[in-house]
């Protein structure tokens, strides 16, 4: 546990023990400050590509679908 | 413990939306107490794993799912999710508005005034500017979503023929297999979809859970899953009568025909009280998933308030696209000659196809060691997570290229 607490956080991460001491509204200001980008591998970048173009395609088959069956 | 129920019983609760309702009754319907009583079951424990990662995430970094997306993997990815996720979202508020325009037609009201009283649900839950106002009128309407537990125990289904199918997943479903297809995309679009992943994430941040709470969250979560899939299966072996009799419902399947078809049936009690469950179930969806778009909306646009305690001045890309959303859905509905069965058909199915990116996501979001810590999901959860997509993926891409080979094929002849 405490050898993860020590590892590199991104910007704008606030530890456990601060976000649970405040108060709700307290607690969306902090976390307003956005966290950094995170590093994607060529092979995530890739698979993310692949699923959209995946999903577009079964999409068109399911619209394409749709539209005739609301014609006939 | 009271206190921290809630983003696990609504997001569970409101997923059994009209469509979802609608989807479980065809079941029913179609090929009776069978293989798709035990799968129903099977459906929501695979919402649990899903839900309790992003439960888990929501406690842990406090931001919303969509913000999280946007944040760790650049505003395009933000973006499109969103978008997924709106257009996902309008189809399926226009398929609840259509619930419950059915259940009070079903009382004789006017479609103008149940569209009315949808779009105005979502008008006052919003009023007082307080997360646990809205959560406390949502929960209140999502409890009577068990009203078909009800429905199913006064349609007196055999206990012998419940045990059968829920231990050998038998009769197994026969003839066509673009119905059985579309039946099994539409119950898994029922209950794994991506307005739950923005919804529970978004509302446990929203609500405060941290890390301290996740024990409690998965409670919730817990606590969610088995009332809904009760419900979920309780709607099927209500409509299971319609099955036994020989009644076919391929041609009103808008939900009218339901309770009108089960009053012969199961009597006018049950009829009734089908008709008011399709109300509830569509009108806690409005609330949960006018919200869900909210939260998404305002969470990637950024630098404005995304919550439920903030005011119309605070957070006002927020609140008007909670009841903006609800209100197109609403003016759709009254389009006279918008084909609302064919919507009301194609709603789980979309959330199905539309499901594996987000599915994507939450897996590395949830494997993100850099902001999940010592949270970040077990092997068993991954395991189990990767399994889901896979097969919800297969499910959805399934049904669409049967059904489009058959369609293009009767359209070439």
């Amino acid at each position: 546990m405490m050898q993860h607490e020590a590892e590199y956080r991104p910007e704008g991460y606030h530890e456990s023990q601060l976000i649970e001491s405040l108060e709700p509204d307290q607690l969306v200001a902090a976390v307003a400050k956005p966290l950094s980008r995170l590093r994607l591998s060529r092979p995530v970048r890739i698979a993310l590509w692949a699923v959209r173009v995946f999903v577009l395609t079964i999409s068109l088959l399911v619209i394409y679908t749709f539209i005739v069956q609301l014609t006939e | 413990m009271w206190l921290l129920l809630g983003p696990g019983v609504l997001a569970m609760l409101g997923e059994n939306d009209g469509p979802s309702i609608l989807s479980y009754a065809f079941s029913g319907a179609t090929y009776g107490v069978g293989f798709f009583l035990p799968f129903i079951a099977v459906t929501f424990a695979a919402a649990y794993i899903v839900q309790e990662m992003s439960m888990r995430l929501g406690a842990v970094t406090h931001r919303g799912y969509g913000e999280l997306i946007f944040q760790r993997f650049g505003p395009f990815w933000g973006w499109v999710s969103a978008a997924d996720l709106f257009v996902t979202n309008l189809i399926t508020l226009i398929t609840e508005v259509i619930a419950i325009r059915i259940g009070m037609g079903f009382f004789g009201i006017s479609a103008p005034i149940a569209v009315a009283c949808a779009v105005g649900l979502v008008v006052l839950s919003a009023c007082g500017s307080r997360y646990s106002r809205w959560e406390r009128i949502a929960m209140g309407l999502a409890l009577f979503n068990l009203v078909f537990v009800a429905v199913a125990i006064l349609a007196h289904p055999s206990p012998l023929a419940l045990g059968h199918a829920l231990l050998t997943w038998t009769p197994f479903p026969q003839g066509s297999t673009s119905v059985f297809l579309l039946i099994l995309a539409s119950n898994i679009g029922a209950t794994v979809t991506p307005w739950m992943l923005f919804f529970q994430q978004s509302a446990s941040a929203d609500k405060g859970l941290t890390p301290r709470d996740i024990p409690q969250g998965r409670l919730d979560t817990l606590i969610g899953t088995v009332l809904a899939a009760v419900a979920g299966c309780a709607t099927l072996v209500a409509a299971a009568p319609l099955y036994t009799h020989h009644v076919d419902m391929s041609q009103d399947l808008s939900g009218s025909g339901f309770p009108q078809a089960l009053l012969p049936l199961i009597g006018r009690p049950a009829a009734v009280l089908f008709a008011l469950g399709l109300i509830e179930a569509g009108a806690v969806a409005m609330l949960t998933i006018s919200a869900s778009t909210a939260y998404a909306v305002s969470e990637v646009a950024g630098g404005v308030g995304h919550s439920f305690n903030h005011s119309l001045r605070e957070a006002p890309l927020f609140h008007a696209a909670n009841i903006g959303v609800a209100a197109m859905a609403g003016a759709i509905v009254l389009i006279p000659g918008t084909p609302l069965l064919a919507i009301a058909l194609n709603a789980n199915l979309l959330a199905t196809v539309l499901m594996p990116p987000a599915l994507v996501f939450l897996l590395i979001l949830a494997n993100d060691r850099e902001i999940m810590g010592s949270n970040i999901n077990s092997r068993v959860t991954n395991f189990l997570g990767i399994l889901i997509t896979a097969l919800v993926t297969a499910a959805g891409s399934a049904y669409a290229i049967v059904a489009f080979m058959e369609t293009f094929h009767s359209k070439g002849h």
